[in-house]
C-alpha cells in the first residue's frame, strides 16, 4: 500500500489520495483515476469513499461503472454550496454491496452555468434525481427532456426552493397576480382557493395513475405523484439537530422509526460519533418491530383489495399487539420518538423483555396460521400467482429495492450489505423469490416476519448493557455523512452536510421513490383488476386513482375528461 | 282448508316476505362480523334502519337516471307479484305458477340490469359490464336449473339414478342462488375498491333505498324458490301453515349458511369467474342429462 | 382444499377484539406519553424546554412586565423532550389525551414569571426566578452586576476595563 501511494502521489500534490483497503472498489478507484486531470481527488473514512470529478467527464465514469456487477446506485443529492466554495455540488451515491462501502463522486458545477450532462440513457436509476434537482436547484441536465416532477406544473419559473436564498415571499408574488387577475376577471370579491383533484381529502392519498387499457388489459401505465411535497429537507435545515429525528419520524407514518434512525446514523457517521451498543441494540429491536407491524399491515391491505376481508381483520387483529408493545417500549404506538442523536432516548428493562417475548410467541403462531389459510382461499392464490411479473434485468436496471426487488430474485439487503445498528452482531437470512409475480413478493414479506422475529429473539437475549446515549457530542461544519437502513419497504438512505447548529443540507431518499418507476413494467399485460394489487405489491403508501383519461389506441387520441363533464354528459363525453 | 285460512296464510307469509330480507341481512352482517372477531352492526335489525334512514334523504336524480324511479318501482312491483306467487306454490304448486316465477324474476333482473346501463361514469362501467357478464351467464343457468330440479323432485322415487338427479339438481340450483345473490367471491359489479365501481355508485337517499330492497327481496326469492318447490311437491301431509313456516325456516338456515361461506372466500376476477361458470353449469347440465339417460 | 374452513375456529376462539370505548377503558400501556404539565413552582423561566420543542408548541414571550412560558396543545406532538430538557424538572409528563375541546383557548396554558429590570436601562431581560437561582449557585458575582442587562454589563465592562487602563 505504501508504495502504490507514493506513486499516485506524483500525480496530483494538492490532493490527497488514499488507496482504498478492498478490491473491486479499489479497482473502481484506480479505474477512475486513469481520468487524471478530470479527478481532484480521493478520500476515504469508514464505508465511503469521496471522489471529486469534474462534470464532464461523469458519464464516461459511470459508463464504467455500468459494466461492472454489484453496484447500484443508491441516490444522488444536489446541494447550494455558493456560500461554501461558490458553486452547486451533485454527489452520486454509488453502492458496492459486497465489500459494504459507498463511492460518492462528485461534481461541482460553477454557479454562472450550473449544467452537467445527463446519464439518464447509461443509468435509468437515476431520472428522478435529475428531475428533481431540476426542479429543486434550477441545475440544467443537457440532452435530456426536463419536466416538472416534484413541483406543482404551474410552479413559476426561476423560483428553486432549496437555493438558500428561497423566500416565500417571492413565491407569492408570482401566484397572487394570476389568481387576482382571474377573479376580476369572473367578478369575484374575494379569493378562496379550494384545492380539489389530486389533493382532494376524499381519496386516501393524492396521486394519479393514469392507465392505458384495451378492454380490461392494461397497455402502459404512466404515474404522476408528489402531491403532497411538504419540503421536508427545506423544513430540516433551519431546525437544530436534536428537533431533526421527530421530524423525520414524520415522513412516512408506517415506517417513520427508519427515518429517524437513518438521519441519526448519518449525522453519527458525519461526526464520528461513538454511539454506545445498548443504544445500537435498542434501536435494531425497534427497527425490527417496525418492520414485523408494518408487513403484518401490508398483508392486510394486499388481502382486502383481493376482496378476503376476513384475513384482512386477522391480520390487524395480529398486528394490534405488536403496536401495544411498541406503545410498551417507546411511549407511543407509532411515532416513537425514542432516537437522538448519539443514541436513544428510553430504556429497556427485563420486565418489558418478557412482554416483548410473549407478544413475539404469539405473532409467530398467530400469523402462521392466518398465512397458511390465506394462501389457500382459491381466489388469493389464483390471483396472487403468475400476475404483476418484474422481470429481474428490469430490476437491475432500475436498481430496486426491497422486497419488491427480493422478490425477482435480486438479493439485497442493507442489514447485510452496509452493516448498521447491531446486526452485525446477530445471524439472519435474506429471503429471495426469484419468480418475480405478486405472490413472490407476498411470500418476500412473510418470510421476513419470521426472520424478524428470530432476529428479535436473539437481539432481546444479547442486549449488552451501558448507557443508551452518549454524553455529548460537538457539531462540526461541512462533513458529509450516508446513514442508510432497511427499511420494510426497501432501502432507505439520507446523506447530510452538516452546519454549525442544524443540518446544511439533508436528503432524504424512501424506498418507494426508487421503486415507482417499476411500476409500468408490471402493469404492462396485466389485468385491470389486477393493477391495484399491483400496485399496493410494491408496498406503496397510496394506491389509488383519481382521474379518467381515456385513450384510444385505435384512433390515437388522448383526451383529460374531468368527472364533472363526464357524469354530465355520459358516454358521449367519450366519443 | 277453508278459503278464509288459505287468504290467512297467503297475508301472513308475503308479510314475511317483505319484513324478512332485511332482518336476514342484518343477521347475515352479525355473523359476518362474528368471523372477522369483531361486533358488526348493534342490532340485527340495522339494515332496517338504513334503509329508512335512506329514504328519509333528499331525493336526487342523477341526470342521466331519469327513468330511474319508475324503472326501481317498476321492478318492486314485479316483486311483490313474484312474493305472491311464491307464496301461492305452497298451496298449490303447477307448473305454469313456476313458469311465471322464473318470468318475473327475470324481469327484475332484467330491469336492474338495464337501469346499471344507464351509467355515464367511465369507473362505474367497468363494474357494470363486468355485473353484466356474470348475471348473463348466471340467468342461463337459471334458466336451465329450475326446470331440471322440478323434473327430478317430480319423477322423485327410491331408485339411486333419481336421488343422484335430485342431488345433482339441488347443488346446481343453490349454485345458481348464491352467485345470483352477489356475494364474495361473484360481488364483481361493485368490486374493484379504489378503481372501479358498480352503478350503485350513482345512486342515493331513496332510490338506494328502493334498489337495496329489491335486492335483498331478489336475494331471498331466489334461495325461497327452490325450497318451496321442494316442500310443495314432497307432498307433506302437515297442514299448510306448518308447511309455509317450514319453507321459511329451512330458506333462513339457507342464507344463512350462504352468508357464512361468503367471508370465508376472496373476491373472483373477471376472467377466472366467467370461465369457472362456464365450465361448471355446462358440465353439471350435462352430467344430469347423461344420468337421466340411463 | 378446505383449509381455508380453519379460520371458523379461529375466530370461534378469539371472540370478539374490538373494546367498546369510551365504554370500557381505553388501550394505555404504562409507558404512554400524553399531554404534559408544567409546575409553576419549580419553572425558572429559562427557556430551555422552548429551544428543544420540536413542533415550538412551547414559547417564551414577555408581555409588559410578566414573561409567560405558553404551552399550546395544539401544536404539542407529546414527545417529551421538554420534560428531559428541563433543568428544574418541572415538566411532567402525563397520560393525558383525551384533550378534544370546542373552544381553541382551552388548550393553552400560560406560566407567568415576574421579571427583572434592568437597573440602567430599564429593559427587562431575565426572569426573577431565574435570577435569584444563578445568584444562588453562583455566589461571588457581585449584585450589582446581577442587576444588568447583557447589553449595559458589556457596556460597564467595557467602562472597568478601560477604566483600569488609564
Amino acid at each position: 500500500m505504501v508504495s502504490s501511494e507514493s506513486a499516485m502521489n506524483d500525480i496530483n500534490n494538492n490532493e490527497t489520495f488514499m488507496t482504498p483497503s478492498t478490491s473491486l472498489v479499489r479497482d473502481i478507484v484506480l479505474k477512475i483515476r486513469s481520468f487524471k486531470d478530470r479527478v481532484f481527488g480521493v478520500e476515504q473514512k469508514d464505508g465511503i469513499v469521496r471522489i471529486k470529478i469534474h462534470r464532464d467527464v461523469l458519464p464516461n465514469i459511470v459508463q464504467m461503472l455500468a459494466t461492472l456487477k454489484g453496484i447500484y446506485l443508491r441516490t444522488m443529492m444536489a446541494s447550494d454550496e455558493r456560500d461554501l466554495e461558490g458553486v452547486y455540488r451533485l454527489y452520486y451515491v454509488f453502492g458496492v454491496d459486497k465489500e459494504h462501502t459507498n463511492i460518492v463522486l462528485e461534481a461541482s458545477l460553477p454557479q454562472e452555468d450550473p449544467s452537467i450532462s445527463t446519464i439518464v440513457d447509461i443509468n435509468r436509476a437515476v431520472d428522478w434525481y435529475e428531475l428533481e434537482a431540476h426542479d429543486m436547484l434550477g441545475i440544467e441536465f443537457l440532452n435530456r427532456e426536463l419536466y416538472r416532477l416534484v413541483l406543482p406544473e404551474d410552479w413559476p419559473e426561476k423560483i428553486y426552493p432549496l437555493r438558500k436564498e428561497y423566500n416565500i415571499s417571492d413565491l407569492i408574488k408570482f401566484y397572487r397576480p394570476k389568481a387576482i387577475e382571474y377573479a376580476k376577471e369572473i367578478g369575484a370579491e374575494n379569493i378562496v382557493t379550494i384545492p380539489i383533484g389530486p389533493y382532494h381529502p376524499a381519496l386516501h392519498e393524492p396521486e394519479f395513475f393514469e392507465l392505458y387499457i384495451r378492454g380490461e388489459k392494461v397497455v402502459d401505465a404512466r404515474y404522476v405523484g408528489f402531491m403532497v411535497h411538504r419540503g421536508i429537507e427545506k423544513l430540516g435545515e433551519g431546525m437544530k439537530y436534536d428537533q431533526v429525528p421527530f421530524l423525520a419520524e414524520r415522513i412516512c407514518g408506517i415506517c417513520g422509526f427508519v427515518h429517524s434512525s437513518s438521519y441519526c446514523q448519518a449525522v453519527e457517521n458525519a461526526l464520528n460519533i461513538d454511539v454506545p451498543e445498548r443504544a445500537l441494540f435498542i434501536r435494531s429491536i425497534i427497527l425490527e418491530i417496525e418492520r414485523i407491524h408494518s408487513h403484518l399491515l401490508w398483508v392486510g391491505v394486499a388481502l382486502h383489495l383481493l376482496g378476503y376481508d376476513t384475513g384482512f381483520m386477522h391480520s390487524w387483529r395480529i398486528r394490534e399487539k405488536v403496536m401495544i408493545l411498541a406503545e410498551l417500549l417507546t411511549g407511543s404506538r407509532k411515532t416513537y420518538g425514542i432516537n437522538i442523536v448519539g443514541g436513544v432516548r428510553r430504556d429497556i428493562d427485563s420486565d418489558k423483555i418478557s412482554k416483548a417475548l410473549d407478544v413475539l410467541k404469539y405473532v409467530e403462531k398467530e400469523f402462521k396460521q392466518l398465512v397458511d389459510i390465506s394462501i389457500s382461499v382459491p381466489q388469493v392464490n389464483a390471483r396472487l400467482r403468475g400476475t404483476g411479473i418484474l422481470p429481474l434485468g428490469e430490476a437491475i436496471a432500475l436498481s430496486l429495492v426491497g422486497p419488491t426487488a427480493r422478490g425477482s430474485g435480486l438479493d439485497r439487503d442493507v442489514r447485510r450489505d452496509y452493516p448498521y445498528a447491531a446486526y452485525r452482531y446477530i445471524s439472519f437470512k435474506v429471503p429471495t423469490y426469484s419468480e418475480g409475480d405478486n405472490l413472490a413478493r407476498t411470500l418476500v414479506r412473510v418470510d421476513e416476519v419470521f426472520e424478524s422475529i428470530n432476529m428479535l429473539y436473539q437481539l432481546l437475549d444479547k442486549v449488552p448493557p451501558g448507557s443508551i446515549s452518549v454524553e455529548s457530542w460537538e457539531p462540526e461544519p461541512y462533513k458529509l455523512g450516508i446513514g442508510s437502513v432497511e427499511a420494510p419497504r426497501g432501502e432507505v438512505i439520507h446523506v447530510i452536510l452538516t452546519g454549525s447548529y442544524s443540518p446544511y443540507r439533508w436528503r432524504v431518499r424512501a424506498p418507494t421513490y426508487q421503486n415507482l418507476p417499476a411500476i409500468p413494467i408490471m402493469l404492462r399485460n396485466a389485468d385491470l383488476a389486477d393493477a391495484p394489487l399491483t400496485i399496493a405489491s410494491i408496498d406503496p403508501c397510496f394506491s389509488c386513482t383519481d382521474r379518467a383519461i381515456v385513450v384510444n389506441i385505435d384512433r390515437g387520441s388522448i383526451k383529460t375528461i374531468p368527472i364533472e363533464i363526464l357524469s354530465l354528459k355520459g358516454l358521449k363525453a367519450i366519443r | 282448508m277453508a278459503s278464509l285460512e288459505i287468504l290467512l296464510i297467503l297475508v301472513v307469509s308475503m308479510i314475511l316476505y317483505i319484513f324478512l330480507p332485511p332482518l336476514l341481512d342484518g343477521i347475515e352482517r352479525k355473523i359476518k362480523a362474528k368471523i372477522q372477531t369483531r361486533y358488526g352492526p348493534p342490532t340485527i335489525f340495522q339494515t332496517w334502519y338504513d334503509i329508512l334512514k335512506l329514504s328519509s334523504k333528499e331525493l336526487k336524480i342523477p341526470p342521466t337516471f331519469q327513468f330511474s324511479v319508475f324503472l326501481l318501482v317498476l321492478a318492486f312491483s314485479i316483486s311483490i307479484v313474484t312474493i305472491y306467487l311464491l307464496s301461492y306454490i305452497i298451496i298449490s304448486l303447477d307448473i305454469y305458477s313456476i313458469a311465471l316465477i322464473i318470468v318475473l324474476i327475470l324481469s327484475i333482473h332484467s330491469l336492474i340490469a338495464f337501469i346499471s346501463t344507464l351509467s355515464s361514469n367511465p369507473f362505474s362501467i367497468i363494474g357494470i359490464f363486468r355485473g353484466l357478464t356474470i348475471d348473463i351467464i348466471n340467468e342461463m343457468g337459471f334458466i336451465a336449473s329450475i326446470p331440471l330440479y322440478y323434473l327430478s323432485i317430480k319423477t322423485l322415487n327410491l331408485s339411486i339414478k333419481s336421488l343422484l338427479l335430485l342431488i345433482l339438481s339441488t347443488i346446481f340450483v343453490f349454485i345458481v342462488s348464491y352467485v345470483a345473490s352477489k356475494r364474495l367471491p361473484y360481488d364483481l359489479h361493485e368490486a374493484e375498491p379504489e378503481l372501479a365501481s358498480g352503478s350503485i355508485i350513482e345512486f342515493s337517499g331513496p332510490i338506494l333505498a328502493l334498489y337495496l330492497y329489491i335486492h335483498l327481496i331478489d336475494r331471498y326469492t331466489i334461495t325461497v324458490l327452490p325450497v318451496a318447490i321442494g316442500l310443495s311437491s314432497i307432498g307433506l301431509s302437515t297442514p299448510l301453515y306448518i308447511t309455509m313456516i317450514l319453507v321459511h325456516i329451512i330458506a333462513i338456515g339457507i342464507y344463512l349458511l350462504f352468508g357464512v361461506i361468503a367471508p370465508l372466500l376472496g373476491r373472483s376476477r373477471i376472467d377466472i369467474a366467467v370461465k369457472t361458470l362456464m365450465f361448471i353449469y355446462p358440465i353439471i347440465i350435462t352430467v344430469w342429462l347423461v344420468v337421466k339417460a340411463l | 382444499m378446505v383449509k381455508f374452513l380453519k379460520i371458523l375456529p379461529i375466530a370461534t376462539k378469539t371472540g370478539t377484539v374490538t373494546i367498546k370505548y369510551p365504554y370500557q377503558e381505553p388501550l394505555v400501556t404504562e409507558s404512554f406519553r400524553g399531554a404534559i404539565e408544567v409546575d409553576p413552582a419549580k419553572c425558572v423561566g429559562c427557556g430551555a424546554c422552548t429551544r428543544i420543542c420540536p413542533p415550538k408548541a412551547l414559547t417564551l414571550t414577555l408581555e409588559g412586565n410578566t414573561m409567560i412560558l405558553k404551552y399550546f396543545v395544539g401544536r404539542c406532538i407529546f414527545c417529551g423532550m421538554c420534560a428531559d430538557t428541563c433543568p428544574e424538572k418541572a415538566i411532567s409528563v402525563t397520560k393525558e389525551f383525551e384533550l378534544a375541546t370546542g373552544n381553541v383557548f382551552d388548550l393553552y396554558t400560560d406560566i407567568e414569571h415576574e421579571v427583572k429590570t434592568c437597573s440602567i436601562c430599564g429593559k427587562s431581560f431575565i426572569s426573577k426566578k431565574l435570577g435569584d437561582k444563578v445568584a444562588s449557585k453562583v455566589s461571588d458575582i457581585p449584585s450589582e452586576t446581577m442587576d444588568l442587562c447583557p447589553d449595559c454589563r458589556r457596556k460597564e465592562a467595557l467602562k472597568r476595563f478601560i477604566g483600569a487602563l488609564e
